[in-house]
């Protein structure tokens, strides 16, 4: 008998092992029940300044509502990367990897559906301030400078919120330094998306037209480098049509350097050397600039590291 | 297979009986399925829209029964119609009138908003039994009658149980409805073929309401037109060659012209928007269309918003969305179609190649002249012309996507209209498949087992689409076939999750739970006026009140959709917190989250 007479067979075949394949993928994943089921497990294993981290990313919802604020806070669900994390905790499902998976694994348990591991990060860079925590706190300086006027704004605690659903700005925090002019004119902690649409905590820092904007910081203990990253909300950036924007980061009245953003580049780090201001105590400032100011919605992190 | 072949019951010999009543069972319980399962649902973006169309064009009906003279004024039909007027008026005003009729009048419904949706599921299920019929008509001249009629029951639930047509079935859209008329109106236009020229004016009337329907309907022509020249362009040509003009548009099919001549007056009389400066009017119309804006679509982890979009994106998302059982029977059908059409044309081609282009023709001309002409003939209709009209269907269904600058922002919906006939093609494999089935396995067996083989063959390819279509509800958009590992392999491939912010209806017991007494709700993608019609429905409290910004909101709602993080993250600013709570997921992936400040 000939083998072709036989392939019709294929599709009831593919009938049945596609109700077989639907109910396996459709059960794999862990529900509601099992997440609420494993939050103690993870509790226990959670240290403090230990990364929590989900993969995949997607499942990351269901991490935050049974683990709530305390455990992953929006400082480290919206972090700059993870290389300031000496330790993290993976919450894996469906067997998936995530950023840490490249570092030293201390223990794997796995629990239910989930697979539990905590890693060690072979080179941490311990971050030793964060400035965009300080601009949070009010314990920093915002002013407008054009030409060689400035211009303070002022910290205010209990300022309106505002933000702008899709198609509109990120939101201007309740406590933020409002410059003079419109809303966005405003130096505060907000989160911007990255090129990924995944969530960067960053200090908003949109230059007027034809005007600086600083953010400066006293008696900050300075470390080996100053680094951080850049951005515009993706959404804004991606079209690649902006005017660049630049930073310089100053120490005292000596300029590190300039890190220009251009439109398209996404969250784009940038590093400067503290060497020899090291274990001393300066004045740190920030300086943001743009050509034009339309839509130049710059938002950055710094860290001491 | 033949009728000589199977020993068929009487009662099946009653063709009429049976397909009715095999057509009325389909649009019943399908019709039956869509209603029952709707009411946690929510309302898409764009169906709040429709409905506020809709109640407008309803105070034009009935300023039409109070006063029918001021009906007719241009500034009336202007203020009644210019509401949401870059769309055609059709499927609304039927809205409108099922609002009116069997939600107002007569109660039908306990929630306003069914009354609406009401007119898809009726014109799906429509389709649903044209499909039967079709395929019935189709197949039963070379499979006989019951493995006719079950593979027509087979393309007809093929159809049926693709997920995203029984989700896009539930909904006040026009994008069933398109599909409805498509094969409503293709149907008509084969069945015109048989000859007379009721038919060709039942499919010119037909069209006109298409038209009136959703701009899918610019298509239909094309493949219409291909395939009249497909089959008779050879004589077509001949007669134009000749100049004998007027025997080469008797060539030209009654129903081509019927489309040409009624369908437009029919566009125009049931559009009252287009009764006063028309040619404007149309002139936006087209516009808004042709010059639509892009909107924001993830596929394969990357948001697309402006051209060159994806090529791929069409083909792998009919692979990620429709079972793949269906797909590959409808693959066979489709290799079984273009051999048929290849070897109906082998004598021509071997002409071509010997006698040249002109010569090469002529046998086509005595054929079609000293025959029944060819598109007539039953054999024909069954062996190449249907099928090749089915293939012709989904190709211009498609073709619009083989450009790089055609929006992809609706998913599978842009395409949905080559749906039908994908199914068809399925029901005509599935004949193949109990032909070779009954070849290998069935001679020399007892005749139970011979009658019993199409059915289970049949519970075979339709047990697939149906648990995974039942499985989907209410997360239609969510909804990926294993072939992609299901809906958590979508999301880890990075395909779209959900669009239009539909999926409120999915958490409304949870928002009505959650939310203090009078909040500010931000709904996020979920428009005003589908929110509205959640609370008419009783679905949502009254006392909630729905905004559109995050800030003074006590409650928010997250839609998820690649681009749309961004206003997740305005909410964590906003609440000082990242922790929802609640999370809606299909198959553990999180779909839609809700907001409560701290």
């Amino acid at each position: 008998m000939k083998f072709t007479r036989w392939i019709w067979v294929a599709i009831p075949v593919i009938g049945v092992f596609e109700v077989a394949a639907h109910a396996y993928f459709a059960a794999r994943p862990p529900k509601t029940k099992d997440w609420d089921a494993v939050a103690k497990k993870v509790n226990d294993l959670v240290t403090p300044g230990m990364l929590v981290i989900v993969a995949p990313h997607w499942a990351e919802p269901e991490a935050r509502r049974v683990l709530g604020d305390s455990v992953l806070t929006l400082e480290d669900v919206a972090r700059p990367d993870e290389t300031g994390y000496a330790k993290a905790l993976e919450i894996s499902i469906l067997g998936q990897d995530s950023a840490v998976s490249g570092w030293h694994r201390l223990s794997e348990t796995q629990s239910g559906k989930f697979r539990l591991r905590v890693f060690e990060n072979p080179k941490p860079a311990p971050v030793l301030v964060d400035l965009v925590e300080l601009v949070q706190k009010g314990q920093a300086r915002a002013s407008s400078v054009r030409g060689k006027d400035a211009v303070d704004c002022r910290w205010s605690v209990n300022a309106r919120v505002e933000n702008g659903a899709l198609s509109g700005h990120p939101t201007f925090p309740k406590t933020r330094f409002e410059c003079e002019g419109e809303a966005w004119h405003m130096v505060g902690a907000t989160v911007i998306e990255d090129e990924h649409y995944l969530p960067r905590r960053c200090i908003w820092a949109q230059p007027a037209e034809g005007e600086k904007t600083i953010v400066h910081f006293e008696h900050v203990t300075l470390g080996e480098r100053i680094t951080g990253y850049g951005a515009l909300p993706f959404f804004l950036e991606r079209e690649a049509h902006g005017t660049p924007v630049d930073l310089e980061v100053l120490v005292d009245d000596d300029s590190l350097g300039r890190f220009r953003h251009s439109d398209g580049e996404g969250w784009k780090g940038f590093e400067f050397s503290t060497e020899k201001y090291r274990g001393q105590t300066h004045e740190l400032e920030f300086r943001v600039s743009s050509k034009r100011s339309r839509q130049r919605e710059f938002c950055f992190q710094a860290a001491v590291r | 297979m033949s009728d000589a072949e199977v020993t068929t019951p009487a009662w099946w010999r009653r063709p009429w009986v049976i397909d009715w009543t095999i057509t009325l069972l389909l649009v019943v319980i399908y019709t039956g399925a869509l209603l029952n399962s709707v009411h946690n649902l929510g309302y898409a973006r764009d169906e709040g829209f429709y409905f506020e169309a809709a109640d407008t064009y309803r105070h034009w009906f009935a300023t039409l029964l109070d006063a029918p003279g001021n009906a007719f004024k241009q500034a009336t039909v202007d203020r009644y119609w210019r509401t949401n007027h870059e769309h055609p008026a059709l499927i609304k005003s039927l809205f409108a009138l099922s609002r009116a009729l069997l939600a107002d009048a007569v109660h039908l419904f306990r929630e306003p908003g069914t009354s609406y949706r009401f007119v898809g599921m009726a014109l799906t299920s429509g389709a649903v039994g044209v499909i039967y019929n079709w395929g019935r008509r189709a197949f039963v001249l070379t499979a006989g009658m019951v493995v006719g009629r079950i593979a027509a029951v087979v393309a007809a639930l093929s159809f049926a149980l693709m997920p995203q047509i029984f989700f896009h079935a539930h909904l006040a859209c026009f994008d069933m409805p398109i599909v409805a008329m498509w094969v409503f109106t293709s149907y008509a236009y084969w069945r015109s073929l048989e000859g007379g020229w009721r038919k060709a004016v039942v499919c010119g009337l037909l069209y006109g309401l298409m038209l009136n329907t959703k701009h899918n309907s610019w298509l239909l022509p094309f493949p219409l037109v291909a395939h009249c020249f497909w089959f008779r362009g050879a004589a077509l040509l001949v007669e134009l060659r000749k100049w004998r003009l007027l025997a080469a548009l008797k060539l030209i099919p009654a129903a081509l012209w019927a489309m040409l001549l009624i369908g437009p007056l029919v566009f125009f009389a049931t559009w009252p928007w287009i009764w006063f400066d028309t040619f404007r009017r149309l002139a936006e119309y087209v516009h808004f269309h042709t010059q639509h804006v892009y909107y924001n679509i993830e596929f394969l982890g990357e948001t697309y918003f402006e051209p060159p979009f994806p090529r791929s994106y069409a083909p792998l998302m009919t692979l990620a969305t429709v079972p793949a059982v269906t797909l590959c029977l409808a693959a066979w059908g489709t290799g079984r179609a273009i051999l048929a059409e290849l070897r109906a044309k082998a004598d021509w081609l071997g002409a071509l190649r010997r006698d040249g282009f002109w010569r090469s023709l002529e046998p086509e001309l005595q054929a079609t002249e000293s025959a029944a002409p060819p598109l007539s003939s039953a054999p024909a209709r069954s062996e190449r012309s249907t099928a090749g009209l089915w293939l012709l269907f989904i190709l211009s269904s498609y073709a619009p996507w083989f450009s790089n600058a055609s929006p992809i922002f609706g998913g599978t919906k842009h395409w949905t209209t080559a749906y039908p006939f994908i199914a068809l093609l399925a029901g005509s494999a599935f004949v193949a498949l109990c032909t070779a089935a009954r070849a290998t396995f069935v001679e020399g067996v007892e005749s139970v087992a011979q009658r019993a083989l199409p059915f289970a063959l049949c519970a075979c390819v339709l047990i697939s689409p149906l648990v995974i279509t039942w499985h989907s509800h209410p997360w239609g958009l969510s909804t990926y076939t294993p072939i992609v590992g299901g809906a958590p392999g979508a999301a880890t491939l990075g395909l779209n999750r959900s669009f239009w912010g539909y999926t409120t209806g999915a958490i409304q017991d949870e928002i009505n739970e959650q939310s203090p007494r009078g909040a500010k709700v931000f709904v996020h993608d979920t428009a005003l006026q589908s929110w509205q019609m959640l609370v008419k429905d009783g679905r949502v409290r009254s006392d909630l009140r729905p905004q559109l910004g995050v800030a003074t909101s006590k409650i928010a709602i997250y839609h998820h959709e690649q681009h749309m993080s961004r206003v997740e993250h305005q909410i964590w600013v906003d609440y000082g917190s990242v922790k929802p709570v609640d999370v809606g997921t299909f198959d553990g992936v999180p779909v839609i989250w809700l907001y409560k400040r701290p």
